[in-house]
């Protein structure tokens, strides 16, 4: 096995929980064992930090939440390439619940690009219920528009 | 959904089919062994339609207009590579700034090399050469070529191997399989099937050139759209006779 470098996490013990923060890469080198261990009742991840994750990856993550069936997690801070996998396999989201996502926006004048958390009761049924457009506060000129479909990015939460 | 026929094909499988459809429908296509498929709204008199039923009446691989215009050329040697050529590719078709399609793009190419990397070699009992969670350090014979262009429309990636042993109903199970639901994404350490499926779902046009026992070549179009458009898309799978 390959010393992994290019992956981390930080495990901290939050009130009834236990709150998992990844960041790195998700590939064939993760393992995700040690977070098997934590034996906390329930868990909240945070995706925030994670800058890719390829096929190997998204099939390790399945089966680690598969083996925590019983065990309730949410995900958090979900950045657009995790929203991008929830969507194209539904096991990644399994039986957890996701409390919030990062939506793209970008600037049609300028290109600059801004992420909006958005909690879980804005996009609830996937019927999202986000602004359409933002003024861009680097240009003040553009208006900032959703970076991809607004349905189709939040066809998880169906 | 229109038909064209092609001829040494009795039980009348092998056709370059047409219509409007979504992925899915077009992978029920493939899993039934259908090759070339052509979701447009102009049906077979499309002219790209046009030109690959003709190319195969003649036995040819046709090439498609997304193909066309100058590529650059990188060389994948080995697992670690694939980081850095996955950043020279963001880097020289200017992707910093376009989120959508850059991680579009960087997540096809990941998938390309690795299936690529891990499944395309295999030893002579047939088992595959390079193991995931293992270091693949090519041999010479075996580097593979990555090629890419950029257009304001969109991106063109291609990776070629010198091995050739991708066959279509590899590809075919891949596909049907996570798109019927029962996924086989579990319990699995190697196969291809979610990275094929990932490749499929993200692209706009899927070509696949197989000349059995010496070489496969994956090339793709990513259109820098925001939605799916079920009016063009395309996905075929040609094989070069080796003989
Ligand atoms: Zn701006």
């Amino acid at each position: 096995m390959i010393p992994n470098e290019k992956f981390k996490f930080e495990v901290k013990p939050e009130g009834g929980s236990t709150r998992i923060t990844l960041k790195g890469v998700i590939d064939e080198d993760t393992d995700f064992e040690a977070l098997k261990k934590t034996g906390a009742p329930a868990l909240v991840v945070n995706f925030k930090g994670v800058t890719s994750i390829n096929s190997c990856g998204i099939r390790t993550w399945v089966n680690f939440v598969k083996e925590l069936q019983s065990t309730p997690i949410q995900y958090e801070e979900c950045p657009p390439l995790v929203v991008r996998q929830m969507n194209m396999v539904p096991s990644f989201v399994g039986h957890a619940k996701v409390s919030s996502a990062f939506v793209p926006y970008v600037c049609d004048n300028c290109e600059t690009e801004k992420l909006v958390l958005v909690p879980a009761k804005d996009f609830g049924n996937g019927n999202p219920n986000i602004p359409e457009t933002l003024k861009c506060e680097s240009c003040g000129e553009g208006e900032m528009e959703i970076d991809g479909n607004p349905k189709q990015y939040f066809a998880f939460a169906k | 959904m229109t038909k064209l026929p092609l001829p040494n094909n009795p039980a009348g499988l092998v056709t370059v089919n047409t219509g409007v459809l979504s992925k899915a429908e077009a992978v029920l296509l493939v899993d039934k062994g259908c090759r070339y498929i052509f979701s447009t709204e102009l049906g077979k008199v499309d002219p790209v339609v046009k030109m690959t039923h003709a190319a195969l009446l003649q036995g040819a691989v046709p090439l498609f207009p997304w193909e066309n215009g100058e590529k650059e050329e990188m060389t994948l040697g080995g697992s670690r590579e694939r980081q850095a050529i996955s950043e020279a590719v963001v880097a020289r078709c200017k992707l910093e700034r376009k989120r959508f399609l850059r991680e579009k793009v960087q997540s096809v190419l990941e998938e390309l090399m690795t299936n690529v990397l891990f499944h395309a070699y295999r030893n002579a009992d047939g088992k595959e050469k390079y193991a995931r969670r293992q270091e693949a350090v090519l041999a010479s014979r075996e580097l593979i070529a990555i090629r890419f262009s950029s257009t304001a429309q969109g991106i063109y990636l291609s990776v070629k191997d010198q091995a050739g042993s991708l066959k279509f109903e590899e590809m075919a199970r891949a596909l049907s399989r996570c798109y019927s639901g029962h996924s086989q994404i579990e319990n699995k350490e190697s196969g291809a099937g979610l990275g094929t499926y990932m490749i499929f779902d993200a692209v706009t046009h899927l070509k696949v050139v197989s000349a059995p026992g010496q070489s496969t070549e994956i090339a793709c179009w990513i259109a820098d759209q925001r939605s799916f458009d079920n009016q063009h898309f395309s996905f075929s799978f040609f094989e070069r006779s080796t003989k």
